[in-house]
């Protein structure tokens, strides 16, 4: 490492405690802004969010989800590197944890179907899209019966509009004009929920 | 049909599923903004999560909260206990015998701290101190704190250990370190990017073992995780430990390009973005750039001192040296190798020592001023003699040859060449003989 002829690599900054943020009662200069001091704020806030991804991306029973939980908020209040986004470090986090999850449960009883759709889309903004689908859930319920099973089938399904019109028993051309109103539909429920958020 | 020149949403949402591209929408900011918020949707409908039949309670769990609330007051008065405690065991690791009762999990968060502080400016210090921090953390009991908060404190303890191991040149036992931080960190069940951390440190020490092709691996890996958990920093270390696997494959041009982007980043740390600017001007001077090599150094130079990285700005300026030595500025080179080879002697990072009298043997021979070799050969071993470290003896005849080769005027760039390979082999191998040249 310490030949001049190679190229060296450093550690980023805190490869310890110095920088934890819910913990750093000894120096609080180093407290990252954006980490509020009080855990049980981050656990109301993030909770919905991260009962989602647990529950309804890696299928993890809710009885069980709640302590993964614990688990991600004692591992984010020990983490002694500046967290600098939250939302997103604790979603990864949980991800991390479902996948824990299930690996501990294969070894006494067999996996789910479909535990190969549980694996995390590997990009930035993976929290956005797991923020985006629990709020997309929501404006769902909002929607008439037949304009949800129309999307269901459209995008979930990936169904054709000719597929969509022989299942809803109707001419293509109106479930063309069907898929186009229900997507228009749920943006605007959708916005309207975002909006009573902020 | 086009409202105030803007496309209605029914010809947008026709557009998620056209291959060709809109001319209108690139120049529209709000169409453009309308179609992605359209596709956000679109593509999240095609996800599982969405269709999920199953309600969950939205309430969150009066126990959870204080649950989390104890155990971050428990830590902060550890942490606080532990402020009084951690200079007393630094000054005296032994007392942790007598003191069974300082055996907590501040203790070891408080040690790694001092660690974190101490890793660039006294690295010796902060190696003994990090193989303090795993005692501690190794005799901690268990069951005294929830789910696997010590297990993992361990991991940590034993990772960062590795660090400073791999810092001071004892490759082998960082090897160790790091296997013993793998085991631990794998035991827990949010662990994924500590892993990801101990990944790149691995990563660092294959470059420097020449196991490039696993260094890449892992490298890539570790990226992968800190870009799902959205650290910037710690992305581009990753980054710059594979662009580091490229310089061990003499690919500079490839790497030249990455340091430069991460050295220009401002979104990247101060202290990590030195050193890719350091990088970038290593690169430079190896594709012969010098002008642009000693432009990138010196502004390492100033940024390592602004930064208070004693040890990296030696080492930039033994660089600098170099490009001097490449450019036949020997004067100059050796009046900066001397102030470095003290530099290095006082932060007890003997293989530098070792390596910069090569460098400064070589400007005195170009000097014609072997008389100089010898004096530098003879304050060498006296260092060498002094110092307690595994390969004191190799270095010793090592040096004891260089002096007899300047005194007997046999001196030459191979010999010196072949020296340098020996010094960079001795922290790894650390009993290998020293071969007299025939």
């Amino acid at each position: 490492m310490l030949d001049p002829n190679a190229a060296e690599v450093p550690p980023v900054v805190p490869e310890s405690l110095a920088e934890s943020g819910v913990l750093a009662g000894m120096d609080t200069s180093v407290v990252p802004h954006s980490q509020p001091a009080d855990v049980g704020v981050l656990y109301v806030q993030y909770r919905d969010l991260l009962l989602h991804v647990a529950c309804r991306k890696f299928r993890v029973p809710d009885s069980d989800a709640e302590n993964l939980m614990e688990e991600v908020f004692l591992a984010y209040m020990q983490t002694e590197a500046r967290v600098e986004n939250t939302k997103a470090w604790l979603v990864a986090a949980m991800c991390n944890a479902s996948r824990h999850y299930w690996r501990q449960q294969s070894r006494t009883e067999s996996l789910p179907d479909d535990i190969s759709d549980h694996s995390d889309p590997v990009s930035h903004g993976l929290a956005d899209h797991f923020a985006v689908t629990l709020t997309l859930r929501k404006a769902l319920r909002y929607l008439q019966p037949r304009c949800r099973e129309t999307l269901y089938l459209h995008y979930y399904e990936g169904r054709s509009a000719v597929d969509v019109a022989r299942e809803m028993d109707t001419t293509s051309r109106y479930a063309e004009k069907l898929i186009h109103n229900c997507l228009k539909r749920v943006r605007e429920i959708y916005f309207s929920i975002t909006a009573v958020k902020h | 049909m086009i409202i105030e020149q803007h496309y209605d949403d029914e010809v947008l949402i026709d557009l998620l599923e056209e291959a060709e591209e809109d001319t209108h929408v690139p120049v529209c900011d709000t169409c453009t903004g309308t179609l992605q918020s359209y596709r956000d949707l679109s593509s999240a409908l095609h996800d599982n999560s969405v269709w999920d039949e199953r309600e969950l309670s939205e309430t969150a769990k009066p126990e959870t909260t204080n649950f989390l609330r104890a155990f971050a007051d428990r830590t902060r008065a550890e942490d606080a206990a532990a402020s009084a405690i951690v200079p007393k065991l630094i000054a005296n690791p032994a007392l942790i015998d007598p003191h069974p009762e300082w055996r907590t999990a501040g203790v070891v968060r408080g040690l790694l701290a001092i660690v974190d502080d101490k890793n660039f400016t006294e690295p010796k210090v902060a190696a003994e101190i990090a193989a303090l921090a795993v005692r501690v953390a190794d005799s901690l009991e268990a069951g005294q704190y929830p789910f696997d908060t010590v297990t993992k404190l361990r991991g940590k303890a034993w990772r960062t250990h590795a660090h400073m191991l791999y810092y001071v040149g004892s490759y082998n036992e960082s090897i160790k370190a790091l296997d013993r931080a793998d085991d631990l960190l794998q035991a827990c069940s949010v662990s994924e990017y500590d892993l990801a951390r101990a990944q790149v440190v691995r990563a660092q020490l294959y470059n420097e073992l020449e196991r490039l092709d696993e260094a890449v691996t892992l490298a890539d890996s570790a990226s992968t995780t800190f870009r799902k958990f959205e650290d910037i920093d710690r992305e581009a270390l990753a980054e710059a430990t594979k662009a580091a696997s490229l310089v061990g494959a003499r690919r500079y041009g490839e790497a030249l390009p990455v340091f430069m982007r991460l050295g220009a980043d401002r979104r990247i740390a101060d202290k990590p973005r030195a050193f890719y600017i350091h990088n970038a001007a290593i690169c430079s001077r190896e594709l012969s750039r010098f002008e642009e090599s000693k432009s990138l150094f010196v502004q390492a130079v100033a940024e390592f001192e602004r930064l208070g990285l004693v040890s990296a700005r030696a080492r930039a300026r033994w660089h600098l040296a170099q490009v001097m030595l490449d450019e036949h500025h020997y004067e100059q080179s050796r009046a900066l190798l001397i102030e470095l080879r003290n530099d290095f002697e006082e932060l007890g990072m003997p293989q530098d020592v070792a390596l910069t009298c090569v460098d400064e043997a070589e400007a005195s021979l170009m000097l014609g001023q072997l008389a100089e070799v010898v004096r530098l050969c003879q304050r060498a071993m006296e260092y060498f003699s002094k110092a307690s470290i595994a390969y004191t003896q190799g270095a010793l005849t090592a040096l004891a040859y260089l002096k007899e080769a300047a005194e007997g005027r046999t001196l030459t760039k191979q010999t010196l060449g072949d020296l340098r390979s020996y010094f960079e082999l001795l922290p790894q191998q650390p009993h290998l003989l020293f071969a007299y040249p025939a």
